[in-house]
């Protein structure tokens, strides 16, 4: 293995930087859009609208993003009003067909923990807000969103970490983010090894900053949970004789 | 209103209209019929404690007035509202004013975790009243002096006693200045040591004047309190009457089994 390989090539692996970034803030921006109303769908009792949005997610989370993929980069073209059509300009560029599978497939499993953080809300709350005169919409805007969303958070940081990772599917249309840009690497230097784990390295520090930063943002939405100290605290300890149960006073 | 020397509540003045009137209340879920043709009327001051064993419909009842469940059939008058159940479901529109006019008081408190005690009280004056933030915590923290809880304003939920919490939903009914105040068993949830405190809110409550329905297994506290005491019995009234004829002299055969079966535990 030749370390200083690992060291030279991830200067120019960041040049894809930008766009496995961009690729996943606008499947997360766009996808997280698409995800709300989905997810209230989901949440109806009426089959009318719940319907839709469930063959949706159906579709989207039965079928591999890879697939999903190439239906709307090889597929579309092959529709003969899409070549002529107003879409045609967005449709024949490899990056935007990317944003679109990306942002479709994201929307499919945000709206489902989505749905999962709304469900999981205690019904006594939403009755406080009914019983207290608020009407569905302002229910939604300052109940049953914020809450669903504080509840579904540590379930999508983990799905952006996975989008952030899906990414790289796009080097499989030619988009030479750092997936894209590790094999044009590979193709000039014949070592595999190396380069990928450059690129490896490269994912890592970005899943790293990514788990800070929803890490602070659930810190600071937790606030609320957390008791004071002000109560008693206890603490075990394990010695050689056996374990040790202390209770001290706590001060506020 | 003035307190006798028993502690009881003597009304001064004669009720001279009428708060809520209840008439023919039905609740079916399925083909089971949990509210059985409930008519009720409150007068304006009037507290009216509801008794009944469990499964009697008696939180049914109080969640239909303010249609947190739907009532099968049936008419309610509040204030100047009136929504009927005779000509197909009531509007929302309509609902939504109706509550705004009941102030209801649950078992488990429901506020909002992630909110502090002042966000809590003031979440619907401002968003359903239109009151202004500043107007609205002003009245917030005049209801919290009230309620005693004036320190705790920047506390959220899970940092006080269920006592407190209870307190805290209290004010946060009170802060929408509702012309009747719902209480659906305000203290079947808390430690025995915390009911007194929370009593002690209500109480001061219905000397003030307001016209309160207490849905409750304080039977002592029932009979200090109201000025009329109803037993309910299969979704329908057994029995009403002022407290002291209802608690000595029971007509009802199922009503005099009730009291004999809970007046054994200590009063409070």
């Amino acid at each position: 293995m030749n370390l200083s390989l690992i060291i030279d090539v991830i200067p120019r692996l960041m040049d894809g930087l930008v766009l496995t970034i961009g690729l996943t803030l606008a499947a997360v921006v766009i996808g997280g859009t698409l995800a709300i109303p989905m997810a209230l769908m989901r949440t109806s009792s009426s089959a009318i609208v719940y319907l839709p949005a469930q063959i949706y997610t159906f579709v989207f989370r039965g079928t591999p993003l890879l697939v999903q993929l190439f239906l709307i980069y090889y597929g579309a073209s092959q529709i003969g009003w899409v070549r002529f059509g107003f879409l045609w300009p967005i449709l024949r560029d490899p990056l935007w067909c990317a944003v679109i599978a990306f942002s479709l497939n994201h929307a499919a499993y945000t709206a489902e923990i989505l749905r999962g953080g709304i469900r999981a809300i205690p019904a006594g709350e939403i009755e406080a807000g009914k019983a207290l005169g608020m009407s569905y919409t302002l229910r939604l805007r300052r109940l049953v969103l914020p809450t669903g969303i504080r509840l579904a958070l540590p379930a999508y940081a983990n799905e952006v970490i996975m989008m952030l990772k899906a990414s790289s599917l796009a080097s499989t249309i030619t988009i030479m983010e750092v997936t894209g840009n590790a094999r044009k690497i590979v193709a000039q230097t014949f070592s595999p090894y190396e380069v990928f784990i450059s690129a490896a390295l490269i994912y890592l520090a970005i899943t790293l900053l990514t788990t800070q930063f929803f890490r602070l943002v659930e810190g600071r939405i937790s606030r609320s949970d957390r008791r004071p100290r002000s109560g008693p605290r206890i603490t075990f300890a394990r010695g050689r004789t056996g374990m040790k149960l202390a209770v001290q006073e706590g001060g506020k | 209103m003035t307190i006798d020397s028993r502690g009881r509540l003597q009304s001064t003045q004669d009720f001279r209209t009428t708060a809520l009137r209840v008439v023919n209340l039905k609740k079916q879920y399925g083909p089971v019929e949990v509210l059985t043709g409930l008519s009720l009327t409150a007068q304006r001051g009037e507290v009216i404690s509801i008794l009944g064993s469990s499964g009697s419909g008696k939180s049914t009842f109080l969640r239909c007035l303010n249609f947190l469940e739907e009532p099968t059939s049936g008419e309610i008058w509040v204030g100047d509202h009136h929504v009927s159940m005779a000509r197909g479901n009531a509007k929302r529109r309509q609902i939504n004013a109706l509550r705004t006019s009941l102030g209801m008081v649950f078992q488990n408190f429901n506020l909002w975790p992630a909110k502090t005690v002042l966000e809590n009280i003031v979440e619907a004056p401002i968003h359903v009243l239109g009151l202004s933030r500043r107007a609205a915590n002003e009245r917030a923290l005049s209801l919290l002096e009230k309620v005693g809880l004036a320190s705790h304003r920047s506390a959220y939920p899970a940092h006080l006693s269920g006592g407190q919490q209870q307190r805290i939903a209290i004010a946060r009914t009170l802060a929408m200045e509702p012309e009747i105040l719902l209480f659906d068993e305000p203290t079947s949830a808390l430690d025995p040591e915390l009911v007194g405190e929370v009593l002690k809110v209500i109480r001061a409550l219905a000397e003030e004047g307001r016209t309160m329905l207490i849905v409750t297994h304080e039977l002592g506290f029932a009979r200090q309190v109201s000025h009329r005491v109803v037993f309910l019995h299969a979704g329908q009234i057994e029995e009403e009457g002022r407290p002291e004829q209802f608690f000595r002299q029971p007509s009802s055969p199922r009503l005099a089994q009730f009291l004999s079966s809970h007046l054994q535990e200590p009063d409070r």
